[in-house]
């Protein structure tokens, strides 16, 4: 026993190494003889490696999970941030068309002697009622505009300006009740006054009557009382009503009020 | 350290091994962390502990493993075993003394464990395959025992410290 200890160092390993030779030998030659002892172990270890697989496996999840929050968020986000670009470049598009629009206008041959000295504005406020009376434009006396201006689009006649500020200014539009624009039907030339009534259709009134009007007739400015230029498209005619001693008809005007967005400010009528 | 603890830490490497280090999350490589404690063990505790610690390692993998019994338990015992004698000569607190004994018994197994396969049960021609996944066995834990030691000296201090 003594010798053991003294050696204890070197024969424990001979005698490991001995014994796992001597079972690998017997292994070998008797196969499956080690699935007895196998199985006592894994009853006793494979819960163990159960509920850390499951642990696991239920991190890697959550994870996964937290991972797919923050990117749904991120994505949300970028599509988000799409939309309002995309808005932003239709709306910029619009506006292009838009003032393409009016650029063909002031540039067309009819009136381009008129409009040759005409402001570009942008419609910044609108009436906060229902009646369609005024507008707000971002052009003022600082950019050279002045009380009783006639406004126009590339659809026709707006309005005029009402009240000039430093930096924006007020348009009475012609669908207001105080509004009167001299005009005449282009077709028969008939002589009239197209005023306002407060809702989105004018009238045309004091129209002879021997004129000949009809439904469909384009009206347009006829340049009486000096505020318009004439030649400029005010609306068309869409009922005819006849008196004894006059006929009045309801106009639609050509401009779309409640889409306008940029005008023009005439400097010189 | 206490029989109670060395059976933990084996009990605990073998889970590890057979759940989280599986080879399949590790492209075919796996962190041999009994073979790590039996390192250790022998560097720490001598040639004895290191044969014990890993003979009874060896042949707990071996009861999980498909191969034979006793392959996993000589392999395991003569590394432990090595690395209690290198420990024993060599100044064993220098890191880099530890990465060489574990250099040595990672190697020292490796070839042990790939000359018993090809004698017992490895066909040959599969050998080129095997030999090319102990290189990588080598390299994955030796570049690991710095850390693992690092760990159960932490280990062995605090049990130590309770006793």
């Amino acid at each position: 026993m003594q010798i053991f200890f003294k050696y204890k160092k070197v024969l424990v390993p001979i005698a490991l190494i001995f014994f796992s030779f001597l079972l690998l030998t017997v292994d070998s030659v008797v196969r499956g003889k080690k699935e007895k002892a196998g199985s006592f172990f894994l009853a006793f270890l494979s819960p163990i490696q159960g509920a850390v697989t499951s642990g696991w496996d239920w991190l890697g999840k959550l994870k996964e999970r937290i991972s797919l929050d923050e990117d749904k968020g991120t994505i949300l986000m970028e599509v988000q941030h799409l939309r309002s670009k995309v808005t932003e470049l239709e709306e910029q598009r619009l506006e292009n068309q838009r003032l393409r629009q009016l650029l063909a206008f002031k540039e067309s041959g009819s009136f381009k002697d008129i409009l040759s000295g005409s402001i570009g504005a942008k419609v910044i406020g609108r009436e906060p009622t229902n009646w369609y009376r005024t507008i707000v434009i971002n052009k003022g006396r600082g950019d050279g505009i002045e009380v009783d201006m006639p406004v126009v689009s590339y659809q026709g006649v707006v309005g005029y300006v009402s009240q000039a500020g430093g930096n924006a200014s007020q348009v009475r539009l012609i669908l207001d009740g105080d509004s009167s624009v001299g005009a005449l039907v282009q077709r028969s030339r008939a002589n009239g006054v197209v005023k306002g009534r407060g809702t989105n259709i004018c009238e045309m009134v004091y129209i002879s009557p021997q004129a000949d009007i009809k439904k469909g007739d384009l009206i347009i400015s006829s340049g009486f009382g000096g505020r318009y230029p004439s030649g400029l498209r005010i609306g068309k005619i869409m009922e005819v009503e006849k008196e004894s001693y006059l006929q009045k008809a309801l106009v639609l005007p050509t401009v779309d009020f409640s889409r306008l967005e940029e005008v023009l400010v005439i400097i010189q009528p | 350290m206490s029989i109670l603890l060395w059976a933990l830490l084996l009990i605990t490497a073998l889970v590890l091994q057979t759940t989280l280090l599986s080879p399949q999350q590790l492209h075919g490589v796996r962190p041999d962390l009994i073979l790590l404690l039996s390192v250790f063990a022998g560097l720490y505790r001598g040639e004895t502990k290191g044969g014990l610690v890993g003979f009874l390692g060896g042949l707990l993998e071996d009861f999980f493993s498909g191969g034979l019994l006793g392959m996993g338990a000589l392999s395991k015992t003569v590394a432990g075993t090595l690395a209690g004698f290198l420990g024993n000569k060599l100044y064993r607190e220098s890191p880099l003394v530890q990465l060489t004994v574990a250099l040595a018994a990672v190697i020292a197994h490796e070839l042990l464990y790939l000359c018993l396969s090809s004698i017992y049960t490895v066909p040959p021609f599969l050998l080129a395959k095997i030999i090319k996944l102990i290189s990588l066995n080598i390299a994955i834990n030796t570049a690991l025992s710095l850390p693992i030691f690092w760990g159960l000296r932490k280990i062995l201090r605090i049990s130590k410290a309770k006793n």
